[in-house]
């Protein structure tokens, strides 16, 4: 009886997967996203899409590096679809104006803004990376940051792909690559400043 | 950008050259406008040092990540599972 199962799900075995796998399919997600509804949202998907493509699974591949690439690849086309949506007016000269003056002079000098600038910090960042608080501080923040600044950054930083391969992944320019992570930078340490560092 | 322009990067173009840098893209005019700004901005240079931190940072908590999943998110997503096995 178990072997006809095992020979009718390809040799996985997805009653035991959200026990098996949940919380590191979770962890990959929310490394990348930040977000508890998102994560748990796509890593639900994983699983049904996985069982739906069941016949595709390779005897002998490990079930749970199949899994991770078919979330790597919803997290992938949750990027590209926030890019497509409603984000594209952050290209908006208004809205990049609105941003930029908050941390740079309006004027034609570009210098650092007064609330915009970055100081030295209280606390020292070897024992601050230690820390749980500190972790999840930082988590908040990146959650924070605009979807489709935070897939540049998290692409880059935590996936280490090349600058093409996220142009290609998520379809956009190189000019707006720099732009959005220009973005994510001011904006994450500005986050990490405000609720650690300068505390 | 013009020339003159790229030569005298303000703080605001070198913090958007920061990531060029990083990755090898500045032109010439750039990686000279953005080391003579730098020889003189004390807090573009404590940008870059923070945010290459904070990039460090990011890449390392790679794998001290621990989340896990509620209970009910657990339930819930037995539940499409199974609805999807049936």
């Amino acid at each position: 009886m178990k072997m006809q199962e095992d020979k009718h799900n390809n040799g996985l075995e997805p009653q035991k997967w959200i026990e098996r796998y949940g919380d590191a399919l979770y962890a990959f997600a929310m490394m990348r996203l930040h977000r508890m509804e998102v994560a748990e949202d796509l890593v639900q998907d994983t699983f049904v899409s996985a069982y739906k493509a069941k016949d595709t699974f390779l005897a002998n591949a490990s079930e749970k590096t199949w899994l991770i690439s078919i979330l790597k690849r919803k997290i992938i086309d949750y990027f590209r679809k926030k890019s497509t949506q409603n984000e594209l007016n952050i290209f908006d000269k208004d809205a990049k104006d609105d941003f930029m003056n908050h941390f740079f002079d309006k004027e034609t000098s570009g210098h650092w803004a007064e609330g915009g600038s970055p100081q030295a910090w209280g606390k020292d960042f070897e024992t601050s990376v230690e820390s749980d608080e500190f972790q999840q501080i930082l988590s908040n923040c990146l959650g924070k940051i605009p979807p489709k600044a935070a897939a540049v950054f998290t692409l880059k930083n935590v996936d280490d792909l090349t600058s093409e391969e996220i142009c290609k992944e998520l379809d956009i320019t190189p000019s707006n690559y720099w732009v959005l992570m220009h973005r994510a930078k001011l904006q994450l340490r500005e986050c990490l400043q405000k609720n650690w560092f300068g505390k | 950008m013009s020339l003159l322009k790229t030569l005298f990067a303000n703080c605001r173009d070198v913090t958007f050259l920061h990531q060029k840098q990083r990755e090898g893209k500045l032109s010439f005019a750039e990686s000279i406008g953005y080391r003579l700004h730098l020889l003189y901005c004390k807090v573009c240079r404590l940008f870059i040092h923070q945010s290459e931190q904070i990039e460090k940072c990011v890449h390392h908590s790679n794998s001290k990540h621990k989340s896990e999943l509620s209970a009910d998110a657990k339930i819930k997503m037995q539940r499409a599972l199974d609805n999807e096995m049936q």
